[in-house]
């Protein structure tokens, strides 16, 4: 239950600040034009194959259906390994955005690029090995699916809150639930919780 | 007001995403494929099974006992190699030869685990170089126990050990420990060292290599390996009779049967 607690808190306090910027004014709209190189939001996750916990930031693209996301995740706190960490670039794509009351809801799908980096993890193997001898281990392709709620908040640099629940997997483990019938494809999914301040 | 109305016409749908986590609490989450927290029903499976082995009542001295290797992702295949090990009830203990994992992520240490916790008897582990890959080892050290280690079954002494080369960035592995425990202060009919890697294999020079030269020295009869996917059984230089098994996807295991300091073979189809 432990490990449950941190997702729960994190919701808990996001809701909360969600409630109080209600109190604030309404309606404030940003008409200042945003420098390209400056994300449009900021997230953290919980879980997910890129860490125990994740953050990072995020470019909203194509008239904000397309969403590219560069995460950074450690896994060292949890596992009691040195050095356990995940850059990831993460593509979402928003599959339709149902517009209900002050709040949006989107399913959402994409891919993430996970660059994992740990004890003996490889691009390049090193030179005593024989060519090809393994495959590289540092890379993973990561597809998921999901949903995020957004709300607009009325303050002047945090403009909106979301939040974002993803079903993801690896692409070694979707290998062997196709490939093989002991593995079967509802076992190799797992969740992500995540929450992202709209800039 | 406006707060109000905020917690009025939102309160459902924050109440729901709150509560929403609870059920999510029985999804599994997945930190990262290199994670080494391991359930912990699947800790310290050595001595657990060494526990049970001490436990296996068999009068005879004379006993037998099945290994495979190489299971890899080859879930499909070791689990009817664990259903043919089960309808026998003339073996006493499995040993694994090592390359549990194909990658050596979180979930395929998982999912070996979940499989071989099927059999009836015990069964013993040695590490292999693709369960060195990631975190690995790691991963192996907390569901296993050490990577090196001796038990001793009916006067015969087992001898398990690491000689991972390359994937330890290409440094030895503790021959002094092999060598030491390899040796026979006559209350053991027989040891045998059971090992990954055959010396014949490319991370070792042949007759020539420092692991072929401690088995000859130390006089051992028999070797036990795995990693080069196809079967074996025969002097391969002067000394040591070599048993190398295939993997799994052969479909094949083998039964040596020791009756003290002799021992036999047989590669048994499933």
């Amino acid at each position: 239950m432990k490990k449950h607690i941190l997702p729960i808190l994190v919701y808990s306090c996001c809701f909360s600040l969600s409630a109080l910027g209600s109190n604030l004014n309404g309606g404030q709209t940003d008409s200042i034009k945003r420098k390209w190189y400056l994300p449009r939001d900021a997230k953290i996750q919980y879980a997910g194959n890129i860490g125990f916990l994740s953050a990072g930031i995020t470019y909203h693209l194509a008239k904000d259906w397309y969403r590219l996301s560069f995460m950074y995740g450690s896994t060292s706190m949890h596992s009691h390994v040195h050095t356990l960490n995940t850059v990831a670039i993460k593509n979402t794509f928003l599959i339709k955005q149902f517009h209900i009351g002050d709040f949006v809801v989107a399913p959402m799908a994409g891919l993430s690029i996970n660059f994992g980096s740990t004890h003996n993890t490889y691009r390049n193997l090193p030179s005593y090995f024989p060519n090809d001898y393994y495959f590289q281990n540092k890379i993973h392709f990561a597809p998921f699916v999901g949903a995020m709620v957004y709300h607009p908040l009325p303050y002047k640099i945090i403009k909106g809150i979301d939040f974002y629940t993803e079903i993801g997997t690896i692409d070694n483990y979707l290998l062997e639930g196709i490939r093989t019938e002991y593995v079967k494809l509802y076992d190799i999914w797992n969740l992500a919780l995540g929450i992202s301040i709209h800039f | 007001m406006i707060r109000r109305d905020f917690i009025k016409t939102n309160g459902l749908i924050c109440l729901s995403a709150i509560f929403g986590v609870f059920p999510g609490c029985s999804l599994p989450y997945e930190y990262s494929p290199y994670d080494n927290e391991v359930k912990h029903k699947f800790r310290d499976l050595t001595a657990k099974n060494l526990e049970k082995l001490k436990k296996t009542k068999n009068g005879n001295e004379a006993f037998k006992f099945a290994f495979i290797t190489d299971t890899h992702t080859f879930y499909d295949e070791f689990e009817d190699a664990v259903t043919a090990l089960n309808k026998r009830d003339d073996i006493d203990f499995v040993i694994h030869g090592g390359d549990l994992t194909l990658s050596a992520l979180h979930k395929e240490f998982t999912w070996f685990n979940e499989i071989i916790a099927k059999l009836n008897v015990p069964f013993l582990t040695v590490i292999g170089n693709h369960d060195f890959l990631s975190n690995g080892e790691r991963i192996y050290h907390t569901s296993f126990g050490e990577n090196n280690y001796t038990f001793t079954y009916k006067g015969c002494k087992f001898v398990m050990f690491d000689n991972v080369v390359w994937e330890r960035k290409n440094t030895d592995p503790d021959f002094d420990w092999f060598n030491e425990n390899l040796k026979n202060d006559g209350s053991a009919n027989l040891v045998i060292p059971v090992s990954h890697i055959p010396p014949y294999s490319d991370q070792y020079d042949g007759e020539d290599s420092i692991l072929n030269q401690i088995l000859e020295n130390n006089n051992v009869k028999l070797s036990i390996h795995g990693h080069t996917h196809s079967f074996y059984h025969g002097k391969k230089y002067d000394k040591t009779d070599f048993l190398v098994g295939g993997d799994i996807a052969d479909n094949h295991y083998q039964v040596i049967t020791i009756d003290k300091d002799n021992y036999s073979i047989e590669n048994i189809a499933f």
